[in-house]
């Protein structure tokens, strides 16, 4: 238990990769998914044994582990894990299964690749999640965007190369220019340090105090390549391409957390490292996402295609997280209750819009068609699927009760505090949020049910619960109890506002017993 | 004055064991060829060619890499043999055996192996391993160019076709002009440092004035030179044709071992030669490897043909490889010294490693087609060849730069050379063009996966099963996966202890 304790981190990382190599090696669906799903289920049990022991009194770096590499070049294996990151390994753990249980019964032409490729999407995002060298982070980040790019462009709609090229392409062009950033990092810690460090770990370059000149370029290249990510406006034009035209296990595991690699870069990287460019950039940074919250949601008010519509709806929830991450307040600190709003958001949108695609998936895999108009009334004929929908797009909008709607209340308060025009216009970004999120539910399940096809559609189906239900409950309990999700994560939060200027992270070097 | 010769002992006699026995066996099978019962006997020219180059592969491993008695500088500098040498020379004989391998397995073995163009073969690498081995200038302009007169009879000769003679002349032409630029420069060097042996550069110090300007000209016109033989932007036309009109063992052989000998030449030769030059050095390189990295790229966006596509990607990545010359000999390294030379050898070692599988491959499927490979021919091919074109996808996903290949450590290698002294515009300009070189790359993968095979297409191939591309193309794939993800290490800390000259 203990040697399991010891290194639960690089396991729930490589655990993934290795049931890739079994589903690819055993060649035949019907066994991998037995396969897929138990190791699945394993991983979240993983998880939540992390979450157990996690200690959530100091901010700390806790599990980690640390392996030499690359030793000429000062490149080690180093995992960890503290507040931050810590809802966000678990809410990975927690799709897993769900999506795999969203594919059990599905005649995909080679579905044993699915399988495979959604586990090796699973250890690249695990790897990212939990690394805290810049070198491995790296190689991470760019290969979750390799089985990504397969899924899209095996299993997809009808653009599906353009989709997943432009994806790829507009990722891979902000991570070049991160990396060449974090590699004149790296030789700028090596020149001015008394000893030389040579070291791309981050708990090193949390240390550095870079001179704002260089700081600002420095932050120009990481923060757009975590921008185009997250997605914030201007850079979202990838997404809606890439979840119209993605299966639905491409999207919901897009949406549920590889957008969130986004924003939690810029929690880790952009604001530790570049404190002050991030202070002198944060009212174009704020002004960026206010725009991103309100054109989101004025676009996705008038989209005909279901999955289009929740597209945009993740740029505008996304855009609330950023101006939470940057909610500067007089006298250069970040705003506690605005940072823990955004990770507590991350962690809502990943839940709610998880469960809107899954919900839009179902009705496609019914009538096959995404198109709103071709709907109407289906609340007589599929009243569980009804309550499902709604209460995902109330989690969504931000009614009290779901917890959407204390993310984006903390998200708020932070931001009046720092800068009272744009939180009254991110205000408006949740009216907007209920009118189009109601209007999708109205051209759904409610009205007439005047079309022949539709009077015949079967209810949510118990395979489609057990992976739907999950998701409706929690967003309602993560809006009843909150303290039960972010309570241990906030000492690490709050010592990121309160020290962001002079960031450091101590750790421990082995796990608690 | 009596001239004093340079004593050939028998400690030279080993020494240059090696070239000696490419040589004598290109002799031989030149000699052999005129007997009427041997000319047609392919069994016998394969046998001697592996034999040869094998042979020399066991001595140069042996003698200059793994133990060092023979180490040393003969011939005044005409032929030098350290770790540094003996690792090109190691790669570029390896290189050769793999071509040889593939040749044997083509459809073009009875016309390859026979008697003239296997002792050509044979005498090009051996010239190779000469040009690996000097201080000299004029040893190296003479090695050279024998190196590339050979180039040019294999480009052309092997495939009977217009398209690979016109290649041929092409390269024949631009080879010659740029030989005769090469010497010019090799002359004004002579003329402004008094001297042509490259140990002696770092001592002798040239004047001001007059002779420093014949220094920088001369250094320009080198650079020139070179630049043709390496193919960089804008010395690069030859290069898609001779790489499309050549058949694809003999491209391969091309677009590895020609840039390993010069890479190897330039730094030990011009390596002292730079702290005199440095600011054009560094702006001639910068100028080149932008050049190269863009228009390369941007080149290869449109081509169909697949060989002219692998040939604007050798433009390019030698353009990365170009990065780490730019601040060649700087100190500043990561953990001391000479890592911009480590991050050459590296990068050379790893681009390779993966042209030598995805020209394996692209050699498999011409053995059916007998015709070049375009684009279209992939279309379906992982429902038939799951295997290959999972294989085929890491080969071009590495030269492409994703993580977690070795493809990607090498181009973190690269990168770092010029950030280390602080000249950033060719590192962005790197970048944009990796992201667009990524394009075409995947441009194949979509093909291969994610179209359906259109049974309308010309030239759908059924290639056999072939036990040697099969092997070429595995040790490829496990290079990338295994240096990419586990063992960067060993590796980077081998080249680095060559690099310490």
């Amino acid at each position: 238990m203990a040697i399991i304790l010891e290194h639960i981190l690089s396991i729930s990382v490589f655990l993934p990769l290795v049931l890739a190599g079994l589903v690819f090696a055993v060649g035949d669906v019907n066994k991998s998914k037995w396969i897929a799903i138990i190791g699945a289920v394993l991983g979240f049990v993983l998880a939540l044994v992390l979450w157990w022991r996690f200690d959530g009194t100091t901010s700390d770096l806790q599990f980690v582990e640390a392996y030499e590499w690359l030793p000429s070049l000062g490149v080690k294996y180093i995992v960890g894990v503290d507040g931050i990151s810590i809802m966000l390994v678990v809410l990975t753990a927690f799709l897993l299964p769900l999506v795999l249980l969203s594919v059990w019964d599905q005649e995909y032409e080679n579905g044993n690749s699915l399988l495979g490729l959604l586990l090796l999407l699973q250890c690249g995002m695990m790897g990212a999640l939990v690394s805290f060298d810049m070198v491995f982070f790296y190689v991470f980040w760019e290969a979750m965007l390799i089985p990504m790019y397969f899924m899209i462009g095996i299993w997809g709609g009808k653009r599906k190369i353009y989709a997943a090229t432009k994806f790829v392409l507009y990722t891979v062009i902000g991570s070049l220019l991160m990396l060449a950033a974090a590699i004149y990092l790296y030789y700028y810690q090596y020149k001015t340090t008394d000893p030389n460090i040579f070291s791309t770990s981050l708990l090193d370059l949390y240390r550095l105090n870079l001179p704002i000149e260089q700081q600002t370029w420095l932050f120009a290249a990481f923060f757009v390549a975590f921008a185009i990510k997250v997605p914030m406006w201007p850079f979202h034009t990838w997404l809606p391409d890439a979840h119209v035209e993605a299966p639905t296990v491409g999207s919901v595991i897009l949406a549920g957390v590889m957008l969130k690699m986004g924003t939690y870069g810029l929690l880790r990287f952009v604001l530790p490292i570049f404190p002050e460019a991030a202070v002198s950039a944060a009212p174009f940074i704020v002004f960026c996402g206010v725009v991103g919250i309100i054109y989101g949601a004025l676009t996705a008010w008038v989209q005909t295609d279901a999955k289009k519509m929740v597209a945009y709806s993740s740029v505008s929830h996304l855009g609330f997280i950023v101006v939470g991450s940057f909610a500067v307040l007089v006298g250069g600190t970040l705003s506690s209750e605005a940072l823990i709003g955004a990770t507590y958001q991350m962690i809502n949108h990943g839940v709610s819009t998880g469960a809107l695609f899954f919900l839009v998936g179902c009705l496609y895999e019914r009538r096959h068609t995404k198109d709103l108009n071709a709907f109407g009334g289906l609340a007589k004929r599929m009243p569980i699927f009804s309550i499902l929908l709604i209460v995902a797009t109330l989690s969504s909008v931000g009614l009290p009760g779901t917890g959407g709607f204390v993310g984006e209340f903390l998200i708020l308060i932070g931001l009046f505090q720092a800068s009272p025009v744009a939180a009254i216009f991110a205000g408006t970004g949740v009216l907007l949020g209920a009118i189009y999120m109601l209007t999708l539910c109205r051209k759904i399940l409610f009205g007439p049910l005047d079309k022949e096809e539709n009077k015949s559609l079967s209810d949510v189906s118990g395979r489609e619960i057990s992976y739907l239900a999950p998701l409706a409950i929690l967003a309602i309990l993560m809006g009843v109890f909150p303290t039960a999700f972010y309570g241990k994560s906030r000492v690490s939060i709050e010592h990121l506002a309160k020290n962001f200027s002079e960031y450091k992270l101590g750790h421990q070097l082995s796990s608690q017993e | 004055m009596n001239p004093v010769l340079p004593s050939i002992d028998a400690r030279f006699l080993m020494a240059t064991t090696p070239a000696l026995i490419l040589f004598i066996f290109g002799f031989v099978a030149l000699l052999s060829s005129v007997s009427k019962r041997l000319q047609t006997k392919t069994g016998f020219f394969q046998n001697l060619s592996f034999i040869a180059v094998f042979v020399s592969m066991i001595f140069v491993w042996n003698h200059t890499v793994a133990d060092y008695p023979l180490h040393g500088i003969y011939l005044d500098g005409g032929y030098v043999v350290n770790r540094f040498s003996g690792w090109t020379k190691f790669l570029a004989l390896f290189v050769g055996l793999i071509t040889l391998m593939l040749l044997g397995a083509s459809h073009l073995k009875e016309r390859f192996f026979r008697g003239e163009l296997c002792s050509i073969f044979l005498m090009t690498l051996g010239g190779m391993l000469c040009v690996m081995s000097t201080y000299d200038l004029v040893t190296f302009f003479v090695t050279i160019e024998l190196v590339s007169i050979g180039m040019y009879v294999l480009v052309g000769y092997l495939k009977p076709s217009r398209m690979s003679q016109e290649a041929a002349i092409k390269y024949f032409v631009l080879g010659g002009a740029s030989a005769a630029i090469l010497l010019f420069g090799i002359a004004l060097i002579y003329a402004a440092t008094g001297t042509l042996n490259a140990s002696a550069f770092s001592i002798v110090t040239s004047g001001s004035g007059n002779l420093n300007s014949w220094l920088n000209l001369g250094v320009v016109m080198v650079l020139v030179g070179l630049g043709f033989k390496l193919a960089l932007v804008p010395f690069h036309m030859w290069s898609p044709d001779a790489y499309e009109g050549a058949s694809t063992p003999i491209t391969l052989f091309m677009a590895t071992a020609v840039k390993i000998m010069v890479f190897s030449a330039i730094i030990q030769l011009f390596g002292g030669l730079i702290g005199q030059v440095k600011p054009l050095w560094i702006a001639g390189i910068s100028l080149l490897a932008a050049s190269s990295m863009i228009f390369a790229n941007i080149m290869a966006l449109s081509q169909q043909s697949i060989k002219r596509m692998m040939a604007y990607s050798s433009i390019a990545h030698t353009g990365y490889m170009s990065l780490a010359l730019i601040v060649l000999g700087s100190k500043v390294g990561v953990s001391g010294d000479h890592a911009p030379e480590t991050a050459l050898l590296f990068y050379l070692l790893t681009y390779t490693l993966i042209s030598i599988g995805a020209f394996a491959i692209v050699s498999w499927l011409e053995n059916e087609k007998c015709e070049n490979i375009i684009v279209d021919d992939f279309s379906g091919f992982a429902s038939r060849f799951p295997v290959v074109a999972v294989g085929f996808s890491i080969l071009l996903l590495a030269l492409g730069g994703m993580p977690p290949s070795a493809g990607f450590i090498a181009k973190f290698f690269v990168f770092s050379a010029p950030i280390s002294q602080n000249i950033f515009w060719v590192v962005v300009v790197a970048c944009v063009s990796s992201t667009i070189a990524l394009y075409y790359y995947m441009k194949i993968i979509v093909k291969m996966f994610m179209t359906p095979k259109n049974p309308s297409l010309e030239g759908i191939i059924n290639p056999k099963f072939s036990m040697v591309h099969l092997v070429v193309g595995v040790v490829a794939v496990i290079y990338v996966i295994l240096v990419g993800t586990i063992a960067p290490e060993p590796v980077y800390a081998f080249l680095k202890s060559l690099t310490i000259l």
